[in-house]
């Protein structure tokens, strides 16, 4: 009786804050994709990669910093060359797997013009935000990230021109500058 | 003919007493020397195999960590340009939204 008890308490004791998602429904999604990133990041892959960057200046510092209290990263991005190339029933796979685990949903964005959608995920203890996670699915392009740990998406929003990404003018910027040429 | 054999055998393996020092002069040539180089021999290749081990493990994770931070940095980026995407799309909705209520 005993041991079976031991057992129980041993893998409540190794499992994570959360139990990540299932994404076995993207298996195979890779092969068929023009383009794929797969990323799979623990807790002592991401400190050995803080380590590096250990008394980092600039963009590396900022990254370190927002690293910090990341403990997982999972990101898949499939990039297609036709349009439904995929099947949409793996995003409500995925959507269905983080309602269950408690997950709350921020944004839902839908563009039935483009055939897009987006979905930001947040899922908070005690007040305190604990991970993030994002399921966009476009025509050509299917995108799951899951974050868990403490990620500030502000910040990570404003390292963007940092990351080789050009700075996504606002709409109201882009009027203003086009009202200046 | 066969006495003078047995007298020149007899000779030859009479028991002679070694010169003084023989049994050093052995022991100094043969064993305690060569004994002492293989054991610097095998302290050195362990040494050098310690350190090689040593060296190679640093390097594994040197490479370890730039991999990782070089993956961290991609979905990082990956993530930073999804948000930016979806912050203009719901930018671009509010302003379709605001144009129209305020023609």
């Amino acid at each position: 009786m005993k041991i079976p008890v031991l057992v129980c308490a041993g893998i409540l004791a190794v499992q994570p804050m959360f139990a990540q998602l299932q994404l076995s429904a993207l298996d195979g999604l890779a092969a068929k994709a023009k383009e794929s990133t797969e990323i799979t990041l623990d807790a002592a892959t991401l400190q050995l990669a803080n380590g590096f960057m250990g008394g980092a200046k600039g963009k590396d510092a900022a990254t370190a910093k927002l690293l910090e209290k990341v403990k997982a990263i999972v990101l898949r991005t499939y990039e297609f060359s036709k349009a439904g190339q995929y099947d949409p029933g793996v995003v409500r796979t995925l959507r269905d797997q983080l309602k269950a685990q408690g997950w709350v949903k921020f944004v839902d964005l839908n563009d039935k013009e483009d055939g897009e959608t987006f979905e930001l995920y947040s899922k908070s203890e005690e007040g305190q935000s604990k991970g993030f996670a994002m399921l966009a699915a476009e025509a050509k392009e299917l995108t799951v990230i899951y974050i868990d740990g403490q990620l500030n998406l502000s910040e990570l929003s404003g390292l963007s021109g940092q990351f080789g990404i050009p700075k996504i003018p606002l709409p109201a910027q882009g009027k203003a500058q086009k009202g200046k040429e | 003919m066969s006495e003078d054999f047995e007298a020149q055998l007899r000779g030859a393996l009479r028991r002679q007493e070694p010169s003084a020092g023989f049994a050093e002069r052995v022991i100094a040539k043969t064993s305690v020397p060569k004994r002492g180089k293989r054991a610097w021999v095998v302290v050195l290749a362990m040494a050098a195999m310690l350190a090689i081990a040593f060296l190679a493990n640093r390097e594994y994770k040197q490479r370890r960590a730039a991999e990782a931070h070089r993956q961290a940095v991609v979905a990082l980026r990956i993530t930073a340009e999804k948000l930016n995407l979806v912050r203009n799309k719901m930018m671009t909705r509010q302003a379709r939204v605001a144009e129209t209520e305020n023609p």
